[in-house]
């Protein structure tokens, strides 16, 4: 079962992913220039009510292994010790321990 | 005076001789070139060429050479060639059909495979280059060795990309589709493989593929399509 905090990143992954598109629209509205100052605020106050799994910043890379959310190493989707176990037990394909 | 008529001679036989060496290298296109220097070589009253009347006396077209018997093709076919390197075939034209790109994390294989497509494309005619060696991407990542700080003391872990790319020229499109479904089939385990071919295509492909792609696009992503759905929200809510 894997962590909380990656069942979460979860659930915003897939939340953001069916909002983007409305949310672009929202955004396109609120941010343009050409449009009516009201209709604008409209626009944005709209987006506020939006919640938050809604927004893409909520997404986080995390440890496919632990659930950490400090230093990932984006290509593996592991952090640094998850990554250092696996690359010693060479189930990393084409990862070897540096020597120069 | 008499000198300059000796130079003129001088000149006409050295000519002849370059002609004669050229009819030996293109027999079909020199017959052009003979008749106006045997004219000049008979006004100087030299008897190298007295021959009557110049016409071609070699065919200007070949004749379409016999096709080859069992015994004579299967003659030819070297033996244990695979323990040599492969014979390269030269370009008839120059004319760029495919490139190959190979990329592994260890060379041995890599060698191995570079080998055996060589051998394949000598086998089917296919004139191509000699493996060009690209750069090597060494990717490094170090991390603590320990789960939990101790910054200190650290471990360095590489990836090396090496990379190969082979060009080939001239080769029909069938057969081309042909060894790369060959050397597809008996690929090296670890070697990846990319393909770019070129092809000719008809005039008026540019206008065929436009009207293809015409009425395939995706609804429900792309930038006009929030647009769209801004105005739509516009009109309705606001």
């Amino acid at each position: 079962m894997p962590n909380a905090r990656v069942l979460r990143d979860i659930k915003a992954r897939n939340i953001v992913k069916a909002n983007e598109v409305l949310r672009r629209a929202y955004l396109y509205v609120a941010r343009n220039e050409t449009l009516s100052p009201q209709v604008r605020h409209q626009a944005q106050l709209q987006l506020n009510t939006f919640g938050k799994y809604t927004r893409p910043t909520t997404v986080k890379n995390r440890c496919a292994e632990s659930g950490r959310g400090r230093g990932i190493i984006s290509e593996f989707a592991l952090c640094r010790y998850q990554f250092r176990l696996k690359a010693l037990k060479l189930e990393l394909p084409g990862v070897r321990k540096a020597s120069w | 005076m008499r000198s300059g008529i000796r130079r003129v001679r001088y000149f006409a036989y050295r000519v002849l001789v370059a002609i004669r060496e050229l009819e030996d290298m293109f027999p079909q296109r020199s017959c052009l070139a003979l008749p106006t220097i045997a004219r000049l070589v008979r006004f100087n009253g030299s008897s190298s060429n007295t021959s009557g009347p110049l016409l071609p006396t070699r065919k200007l077209e070949p004749e379409a050479p016999a096709p080859l018997t069992e015994e004579e093709f299967s003659s030819m076919t070297i033996h244990g060639r695979s323990l040599y390197p492969p014979s390269y075939h030269p370009r008839t034209h120059s004319v760029p059909v495919a490139q190959l790109q190979f990329r592994a994390y260890n060379h041995q294989f890599l060698e191995l495979y570079m080998h055996f497509v060589g051998h394949a494309a000598a086998a089917l005619g296919i004139p191509i280059s000699r493996p060009v060696y690209l750069p090597t991407q060494r990717s490094l990542w170090t991390v603590p060795r320990g789960p939990f700080v101790h910054k200190k003391s650290q471990e360095n872990f590489e990836r090396k990309v090496h990379k190969r790319a082979i060009k080939a020229w001239d080769a029909d499109p069938e057969v081309v589709d042909r060894w790369v479904r060959y050397i597809a089939r008996h690929a090296m385990p670890g070697v990846g493989l990319r393909v770019t071919q070129w092809k000719r295509a008809p005039p008026g492909i540019g206008q065929h593929m436009v009207d293809a792609a015409v009425g395939t696009t995706r609804p429900g992503s792309g930038a006009d399509n929030v647009k769209a759905l801004a105005k739509k929200i516009m009109r309705q809510e606001l």
